[in-house]
């Protein structure tokens, strides 16, 4: 388990990445936290290792207009630590604690996981949820891709050889509340599903769901409430309405992604501070 | 000086010395030995198929500075493996410590690299292409027991490489008096012992001609140099020596040779370099020692009072490619045979084992060693009986327990049980998980909860008897401890027992410190090294309290006796007058230091009395006075809460009341059992190493072999009973296995408990998506009838 000799170029600017990633099977590496174990196996065989770590204008939040800047250095730990504000922050934090452990995200950064694109993981389906804009760089210019536009599918990004991500752009949505929900086997690994629920500005008895796993990539769609963690008919029509709009998934895989809606759901709910019954009652949700 | 009770001696919760190392990463292994200049390191090429004959080692390039060695050239100096027993019905496989015309396993070894670094060794690695012609695979148990199952070893008229019948105790009579027969089929995934640290191997050519050290990540130092130059002509064991430095776990495979261990002293051999080998993860998910993957099928014959009076089993054990040795591949359905009726009082039994030969990494004893398996089909029938029946688990178990007056009592396979009381150990187990159950709020809907048992007696520290019953080539019947007194007065005992989290540093301390009227810490205890110690067996089958602990009993007794003769001559008196404490020879009006009495005898003989002998070195050997062992027992009790929604089990509660009669350091027995439940939860609802029908293991990476972490494991409730044992010199019996061996049969019953009649618990790992499954045509089931 140690990998093939490659080139290291520990760039030191933009240019001089740009310049080392020109060279054919060129890899960039960041944290390395999924690169590393590829190159151990030697399933990934770059020719040279582009290390981007020492690049400041990839790193660091700031804010933006109307919303928040984020360097794609940006390490999960960071976000669990709480360097994004508001409720896109609160809601990505808590998606950062349910990262793999905290070594692992003392580590990996928020760039390379979107690059990486692993349908499995916690950024796809978090940035897409909060609606962020990456920006792509290369020697001959820059781009802006929705997140949500930026996963293909498993393992694939809309990310060139030559692009690096240098930053997600956030807009401020301090109307919103978040509510997460992730299931895995056990704490620390990837998901078996995973959704975000969005009760939008004025909730009522629908509520907007993102998807990540098992879908091969992320999706949205709305859904209505459901009224307990084990709404078995809600369960069935989210079920329904969530095979609708991704790859056919087995009966198990699909049902885990109702209930990881139904629970992002019912988590929204109760960090909104209302009850289902309430809700149910009243009709409406109070803004917090 | 027995029953001088020091706070930090035995019977004292004192946490162990060897911590402080390892905590603050001074622990010092394998790997962390300096390589000396010249070491070269090897990269192992491996089969990627199963079954295969091997036509070609085709090497096109290979980086400057790379050697590389086939079997061809290991034949010359290394005797392939044949591990065998005194039982002449056993068919005995024989492995090349690299293969040279078959290969029958997915990484199995055929030729070696060696470069002046692992990563260079594996580019050439990289470089060398295996010419293999696949042959058919047996991919499974069931597929080697076909009838028309390709046969993998030569000589071999079927895969079966042990089949045993047995018929014991009136069973047809027995049989012809039940009212119910209860019939169940189970299993157990094949799973990796998984030490945190992996195979490790540094081989130093000595100064002398013919000399060798090896430093190796072994759990029995002195047997692996035994088991090594029993391999290659002309390395005497007066020649070789082995050191197993700190090691990060072994749980049984670690006890028994490899293929690499040869592959590697073979290399030095013919290169006269240093050889370092270190096992990554890989390699260690595919070609270390694997276990536990048995099937049963059981029928208990049961009368109207649930009483079990006959038991039927067939098992079968997929023994993978090759016998490990010593312990060769028939040890597992040996001892499931032979424990199966646990604490229950069974008369009639028939039983058929069969070990068989497949496309697969070996099976070697893990932790607890067949027990689980047989503990979890003898588990389960019991909760069916009841279930059938109309009775509790609790219920059924009670009426079937044998009890404290019928002790010693001998089962209907032979074992002689000592001592104990089981149904205390269920009682206590059943009200304290009752009361943690309590204590819980209730449960969110679409959430169901179930507590489930599991009970088993467990036969450790074994002597000579049990190990003869079972045609061992080796005869694991003592221990042995030196003990030595410096002459400053401190103490040093060289024992033989390796110490990979067991704690020996302390216990042994503890124990010895107690003859020698010191504090625990005051002694230092060694072990690991084939140059400092004498011969003895290491560390394997929950022995070492009891075995080791006695050599070190014994010996300590006896540097003990001569301090006091010594003592005794200056003060005038007679030694028993002479009691050792804090660090002095006393008696009532007088006192002399040990140090003094240690000075004179190895420094100023003079003072010694008259034809005493000099110095204070003292061999102690230790064989408990029956050699048919020292039987712990417990009861573990699981809650647990299965979400209907996603069908996951999470473990609430886990409670272990247990009995390992005189526990020397109730600190280290806990950690011993929280670490076994640990395991027991793995194999309940992670682990599996698994093979698909090409022969091909599906868990190759720790992507795909999940391990319990820290939030799956919960703290165990230990209860500890205490009926010491008859046959041992303090009434310990051994604790190191218990912990992992009914931790699973207590999880699946209680999720069996949770989700009622027809939950697919019968196959381990439970898996989340069967569990949801059966949920889900429950659910269908209750809407029809409604």
């Amino acid at each position: 388990m140690r990998p093939a000799q490659f080139t290291m170029c520990r760039a030191r600017t933009v240019a001089e990445a740009f310049e080392a990633m020109a060279v054919d099977d060129a890899k960039v590496i960041a944290g390395g936290q999924s690169l590393v174990p590829m190159l151990n196996f030697r399933l990934a065989r770059p020719s040279t290792l582009v290390d981007i770590t020492g690049l400041s204008s990839l790193r660091g939040v700031q804010r933006e207009g109307r919303g928040v800047r984020v360097g794609g250095l940006t390490t999960h730990a960071a976000i669990e630590d709480g360097a994004i504000g508001g409720a896109a922050g609160v809601l990505l934090s808590r998606m950062a604690a349910s990262l793999a452990y905290r070594p692992i995200r003392n580590r990996g950064t928020v760039g390379g996981s979107l690059s990486h694109a692993d349908n499995r993981a916690e950024w796809p389906l978090g940035m897409s949820a909060v609606g962020a804009q990456a920006r792509l760089i290369s020697a001959s210019g820059s781009r802006a891709v929705n997140v949500a536009d930026l996963q293909l599918g498993p393992f694939a990004a809309d990310v060139r050889a030559d692009e690096l991500l240098e930053s997600l752009w956030l807009p401020d949505r301090h109307d919103r509340v978040y509510g997460y929900s992730k299931i895995s086997a056990k704490v620390g690994e990837f998901a078996e599903a995973m959704a975000v629920a969005d009760l939008g500005r004025d909730a009522g008895d629908q509520f907007t769901c993102w998807i990540g796993a098992p879908a091969s990539r992320v999706i949205s769609l709305e859904l209505p409430m459901p009224r307990c963690t084990a709404d078995s008919g809600w369960l069935q029509e989210a079920a329904r309405n969530i095979q609708a709009e991704t790859d056919p998934l087995p009966a198990y895989e699909l049902n885990l992604a109702a209930v990881a809606a139904g629970r992002a759901a019912l988590d929204a709910l109760a960090r909104a501070g209302e009850r289902p019954e309430e809700l149910d009652r009243e009709g409406e949700r109070r803004d917090v | 000086m027995e029953g001088v009770v020091r706070p930090t001696n035995v019977g004292a919760r004192v946490p162990r010395l060897e911590d402080a190392r390892h905590l603050s990463g001074r622990g010092r292994y394998t790997s962390d030995i300096p390589s000396p200049p010249g070491t070269l390191e090897v990269a192992f090429v491996r089969s990627h198929l199963p079954h295969a004959r091997v036509l070609d080692v085709e090497v096109t390039s290979i980086p400057a500075g790379c050697r590389i060695l086939l079997a061809s050239d290991l034949e010359r100096v290394v005797n392939p493996i044949r591990s065998g027993s005194t039982n002449p019905n056993l068919l005995v496989t024989e492995q090349p410590c690299l293969a040279g015309e078959t290969v029958r396993f997915v990484g199995e070894p055929v030729a070696m690299v060696l470069a002046p670094d692992r990563a260079t060794a594996e580019d050439a690695v990289d470089s060398i292409r295996l010419r293999l012609e696949a042959l058919p695979v047996v991919a499974s148990a069931a597929a080697a027991l076909a009838d028309d199952a390709p046969i993998l070893h030569g000589g071999w008229s079927s895969n079966v490489a042990l089949q045993s019948d047995r018929e014991a105790g009136p069973f047809q009579e027995q049989v012809a008096k039940a009212t119910t027969a209860v019939r169940r089929q189970f299993s157990m995934a094949r799973v990796q012992p998984f030490p945190m640290e992996g195979r490790a191997l540094l081989a130093i050519p000595g100064s002398d001609a013919g000399q060798l050290t090896l430093y190796a990540s072994s759990q029995r130092p002195h047997l692996l140099r035994s088991f090594i130059c029993a391999q290659v002509p002309g390395l005497d064991e007066s020649a070789l020596r082995l050191i197993a430095p700190d090691v990060g776990g072994g749980f049984g495979p670690k006890g028994n040779l490899y293929p690499e261990d040869l592959a590697v002293v073979g290399a030095s051999l013919l290169t006269g370099h240093p050889i370092r080998w270190t096992e990554d993860r890989w390699e260690h998910l595919v070609a270390s020692y694997q276990a536990r993957e048995h099937s049963y099928d059981v029928t208990a014959y049961v009368d109207d009072d649930a009483r079990v009076l006959a038991l039927e089993v067939d098992v079968v054990v997929d023994g993978g490619a090759y016998s490990t040795l010593p312990s060769t591949m028939a040890i597992d359905a040996s001892m499931a045979l032979s424990v199966l009726p646990g604490p229950y009082r069974i008369e009639g039994y028939k039983a058929r084992g069969r070990s068989v030969a497949t496309n697969k990494a070996a099976l070697s004893p893990f932790r607890g060693v067949g027990r689980p398996n047989a503990c979890f089909a003898m588990e389960r029938i019991m909760d069916e009986i009841a279930y059938e029946l109309g009775l509790s688990p609790l219920e059924v178990r009670r009426r079937n327990m044998i009890t404290p007056d019928e002790m010693p009592y001998r089962t209907v396979t032979g074992l002689i049980y000592d001592s104990g009381d089981y149904a205390e150990a269920l009682e206590i187990a059943a009200q304290a998980i009752e009361e943690l159950a309590s204590e819980r709020m209730a449960p969110e809907p679409g959430v169901l909860r179930g507590v489930g048992y599991g009970c088993y007696v467990e036969q450790t520290a074994h002597g000579a008897d049990e190990w003869y019953r079972r045609n061992m080539n080796y005869i694991y019947g003592h221990e042995v401890a030196r003990a030595t007194m410096n002459p400053d007065g401190t103490v040093t005992l060289y024992v033989a027992s390796h110490s990979h989290g067991q704690g020996h540093q302390t216990s042994f301390a503890q124990i010895a410190a107690d003859r020698l009227g010191l504090d625990h810490d005051q002694v230092e205890i060694r072990y690991g090294d084939t140059h400092e110690s004498p011969f003895g067996m290491g560390t394997f089958a929950s022995r070492s309290l009891v075995m080791a602990g006695g050599a070190v009993h014994t010996a300590a007794g006896l540097l003990a006796d001569r301090l006091r003769e010594i003592a005794a001559s200056w003060m005038e008196c007679r030694p028993s007058d002479v009691e050792l404490r804090n660090g002095k020879a006393e008696t009532a009006d007088t006192a002399v230091a040990l140090s003094e009495i240690a000075f004179a005898a190895h420094l100023d003989p003079g003072r010694l009395p008259e034809g005493a002998e000099p110095g204070l070195d003292f061999t102690g050997y230790y064989r408990p006075a029956v050699g048919t062992g020292a039987f712990s027992y417990a009861t573990h009790a699981a809650h647990v809460e299965v979400d209907t929604c996603t069908g996951h089990v999470r473990i609430l509660d886990l409670v272990v009341a247990e009995d390992c009669g005189t526990v020397v350091n109730p600190l280290i027995v806990d950690g011993q059992i929280q670490g076994g439940a640990a395991q027991g939860i793995g194999q309940a609802l992670f682990e599996e190493a698994g093979y698909d029908a090409a022969g091909q293991p599906t868990a190759a990476a720790l992507t795909d072999y999940l391990l319990p972490g820290a939030a799956e494991v919960p703290s165990v409730d230990i209860h500890h009973l205490n009926h010491p044992s008859p046959h041992t010199y303090n009434g310990a019996k051994g604790a190191g296995e218990g912990g992992t061996i009914a931790s699973p049969v207590a999880i699946a019953n209680a999720v069996r408990d949770a989700l009622g009649s027809g939950a697919p618990v019968d196959d381990l790992p439970l898996r989340a998506q069967s569990l949801w499954e059966c949920l889900q045509a429950n659910a269908r089931l209750r809407a029809v009838d409604r």
